[in-house]
């Protein structure tokens, strides 16, 4: 953006928002070009709203000058959602942090985009409730980048994505309108769901500023177990087994030897030694619910299908113990930094979804083509097996281009596999631009159905560009991930 | 710093990002500016400088921190580089050159250090057994609460020794945090060499910030010293009401009182029990404990020189703490540190027009 522009622009901006709450120091772009994932972009400049009529007053001036507009919440996006790829307006809601009403009797609250889950967590927490989706990320993350993205984590077998959970939005839409897309009812038949519509749209249809959600009765017992098993489907049929058996647990998790090898290294946790020997594959697998009794039936059933399948079975006997397995496992994907090595991860093979009745099939078919020569690529597979969701971490250096061909090959035959499964390249790290790469293959129509729905609602199209419609390219026009890297990254260029 | 993968687990609690508000404030960033600093890319000298000293040295990036990586020795390392480059921050100037001048932070005659325990030669022995490292702000600022603290020891039959005249030192941790590590292992060694000199079978610290960094350093560089067991004075004070010898005042009426985990003594050397069970002693206490503890403490915004650097920033940090103590309904707020208590006292004014009541754990006691 020229000088002259974008001292026109601030000042519209400082006007309204003060100029305590709108920057285009450089330092403050720089910091604001990173998210959690690999890439980089600086914002051209960076707003603060305090409130609704701010956010309305910054999306009425961007539209008047016809620049784009990207929300941001923590800034935790792995898919560069949260990065003002065009030169943009970057809107950091972390100001707009208030939790307006907690309504025991409606079951529901009512917050602010910028309200810390965990923050959220801890107020419930105090009446007995909460609001259950806890991605990996739960501590550091806002309400309102959860809601763009539908995070979702590991209780999502059992209590599903933020998507269930919301019952209405405030939103500002591109115009400036400022409407409501669902009720404070806890249901609702009254015209198209547009809370669906909204959650997970990436902030390309408009503003989120205010959130209902629905809260539940936290569980008051858990009972934690892991197990060994000697292949990765054989872990994949154990928890096919495990929801045939009429019990939902609160998280199935499942950890290649890699990743539990990265586990008890960085965490120091106690888990069974057979687990990291190579070829073998574990399940963490939590039940829970209001009393002990229930919670103890539960997991007997569950004991005795994993004593018939398993190699090791260990229930967790103290919370703490409980605590350490699931500390170590929400952090796996910030350990599988340290095995980088110069290398960055595939993101379009990142966070695949596929139905859980073919995890064994597809587990096997993707071990065999990776044990092959042409195909052997590092990659650690975990993730969150009770709802089909599992992560591919790949290292591939983009410097080097015979690992960028060979990443290349496997990635495209991963996502081969994983559509012809009727699975999903995305099951809860969103789209944003990092992973549009194969979108159309997954989409088909919808992607077109989706454009018109983008068209209609946001026809300048200043929400958030580059999520969902725009491929990354390269400097020669092919497309490709390994585009507006962050070169400092362990690893990469400048490391 | 190869370990950062930047998820920013770390930033959400930065009591500095939460007082400035702007991403460049997040311990993310710092580590982010440091990569490429390091690659010659950002070479801004003085925002660099700048948003390394802004940062309270709290460590709770680092208890966040999933990979293991430690922020804070990472800031720590810039501080130092900073230093020695010449590129500190001025304000940080006077401060070193007090404790160069003076051996103590205010640039006072060392002299007078002692002079709190003039006419306590009752209570006050020379044996050694239990030697007080009383540290500047108690020392030259809250004389009066170490002469209790002093009377307390005496009514526990574990009498303290004072260091003498103006031999003991600064412990050095306003230098560190300025980066001087030169002169902070001066006074290290000058304070080790007067200790060992006095052969203490303990050493009794008033101040968390010297027991913390005592604790984390003095041992590692000298051996010897290294087997003198270090105390912080509440651990004792509880053995003291356990075995009768000490008195708590006690309340009126029935009084919410919650407790403020120093970042020194929580997060650093994990002491948290003594404090409250000191104050759930207290009758008519009903103890009410702070979202924010223990090891997940929030700083009072005066850690890592930020009072000097910014107090704009350190009252912020404090009033947002205050704003915590706030919301769990408490009358009284309840500190081990002088340093939290003279910050958070002056928050509690700005933010709830003194109506919160802060006060230090020895006046708990009765004298």
């Amino acid at each position: 953006m020229d000088k002259t522009r974008l001292a026109s622009l601030e000042q519209e901006l400082v006007d309204v928002l003060g100029s305590e709450n709108v920057t285009s120091n450089p330092v403050e772009r720089f910091a604001y070009g990173f998210e959690s994932s690999f890439h980089f972009s600086p914002p051209a400049i960076v707003a603060r709203p305090r409130n609704r009529d701010d956010v309305v007053n910054i999306v009425t001036i961007a539209a008047r000058n016809e620049i784009p507009l990207t929300a941001r919440g923590a800034g935790t996006s792995l898919s560069a959602q949260s990065l003002s790829l065009h030169d943009g307006i970057l809107v950091d809601f972390r100001q707009m942090n208030k939790i307006k009403a907690i309504n025991i009797g409606d079951q529901q609250v009512i917050i602010e985009p910028g309200v810390y889950y965990r923050e959220l967590n801890k107020k419930l927490e105090e009446a007995g409730f909460f609001f259950p989706p806890e991605p990996g990320s739960s501590d550091f993350i806002t309400i309102g980048g959860m809601v763009g993205n539908n995070a979702s984590g590991m209780h999502a077998v059992k209590y599903g994505a933020t998507k269930n959970w919301v019952i209405d939005l405030e939103v500002v839409l591109a115009n400036g309108q400022v409407m409501h897309t669902g009720s404070k009812s806890l249901k609702s038949s009254s015209g198209y769901c547009l809370n669906e519509l909204f959650v997970g749209s990436e902030g390309t249809l408009g503003l989120i500023t205010e959130v209902t959600l629905k809260i539940a009765p936290a569980p008051k017992c858990k009972e934690t177990f892991i197990a060994v098993f000697p292949s990765i489907e054989a872990a994949g049929e154990c928890a096919v087994a495990v929801l045939k058996s009429g019990i939902v647990p609160s998280a199935m998790e499942f950890c290649d030897d890699l990743s539990m090898g990265m586990m008890k290294d960085a965490m120091k946790v106690d888990l069974p030694p057979v687990a990291y020997e190579p070829g073998k594959a574990a399940l963490f697998i939590e039940v829970d619910g209001a009393t002990a009794a229930g919670v103890d039936a539960e997991g007997r059933i569950i004991m005795a299908l994993l004593q018939e399948m398993a190699i090791e079975v260990r229930e967790a006997r103290t919370e703490q113990e409980s605590a350490d397995l699931w500390h170590a496992r929400h952090a796996l994907l910030t350990i599988l930094s340290k095995v980088r090595e110069g290398r960055y991860m595939m993101s379009q093979i990142m966070d695949i979804g596929i139905p859980t009745s073919k995890i064994p099939s597809v587990l096997k078919e993707i071990k065999e083509l990776l044990a092959q020569p042409e195909y052997f690529l590092s990659i650690a597979i975990y993730g969150h097996i009770g709802d089909g969701n599992v992560h591919f971490a790949s290292m591939v250096n983009p410097n080097l281009a015979l690992e960028v061909e060979k990443g290349i090959k496997v990635r495209d035959k991963i996502v081969d596999i994983i559509l012809a499964a009727n699975g999903t390249l995305s099951a809860e790290h969103g789209t944003g631009w990092a992973r549009t790469l194969r979108l159309a293959d997954e989409l088909g129509y919808k992607l077109e159905a989706m454009k018109q729905i983008k068209q209609a609602l946001d026809p300048g199209n200043i929400m958030n560009p580059g999520a969902f419609f725009e491929v990354p390219v390269d400097e020669t026009g092919r497309p490709s991930e390994f585009v507006k890297l962050d070169p400092y990254m362990p690893g990469g260029d400048g490391a | 710093m190869v370990l950062c993968s930047l998820c920013s687990n770390c930033s959400a609690t930065c009591c500095s990002f939460k007082a400035f508000g702007w991403e460049s404030y997040t311990p993310r960033a710092r580590v982010a500016m440091t990569r490429y600093r390091l690659a010659g890319v950002f070479t801004n000298d003085a925002a660099y400088a700048d948003r390394m000293y802004d940062c309270t040295m709290c460590k709770e990036c680092d208890v966040n921190c999933s990979a293991g990586f430690s922020p804070w020795e990472l800031f720590r390392s810039a501080r130092i580089d900073l230093w020695s480059s010449g590129n500190a921050l001025p304000a940080l100037k006077p401060v070193n050159d007090n404790i160069i001048e003076s051996s103590n932070v205010f640039g006072f005659n060392n002299d007078a250090r002692g002079s709190w325990a003039e006419a306590l030669d009752d209570v006050l022995v020379n044996d050694g057994k239990n030697l007080l490292f009383a540290g500047c702000i108690p020392a030259f600022k809250n004389g009066g609460a170490l002469k209790k603290l002093a009377r307390l020891y005496h009514a526990m039959d574990k009498p303290l020794t004072i260091i003498p005249g103006g031999e003991e030192l600064c412990c050095g941790l306003p230098a560190l945090d300025s980066g001087n590590v030169d002169l902070f292992n001066e006074l290290m060694g000058k304070n080790i060499q007067k200790i060992l000199e006095m052969k203490p079978e303990r050493i009794v610290f008033a101040c968390p910030s010297c027991y913390a960094f005592v604790n984390e350093y003095y041992g590692k560089e000298n051996e010897d010293f290294s087997r003198i067991p270090l105390v912080f004075y509440t651990d004792d004070l509880l053995e003291g009401i356990t075995a009768g010898q000490l008195a708590l005042k006690g309340f009126d009426e029935q009084t919410r009182v919650t407790y403020h985990d120093p970042c020194h003594l929580g997060r650093f050397a994990k002491l948290w029990d003594s404090p409250r069970e000191i104050i759930k002693q207290v009758p008519n206490a009903s103890y009410v404990e702070l979202m924010n503890c223990k090891e997940h403490t929030a700083c009072c915004g005066s850690g890592g020189q930020l009072m000097i650097v910014s107090p704009s920033a350190n009252n912020k940090v404090a009033d947002k703490r205050i704003g915590e103590v706030r919301e769990r309904n408490v009358t009284m707020l309840v500190n081990t540190c002088f340093t939290c208590q003279n910050t958070l006292e002056g928050a509690a004014f700005r933010v709830d027009s003194g109506d919160l009541e802060v006060v230090h754990i020895l006046d708990l006691f009765e004298d």
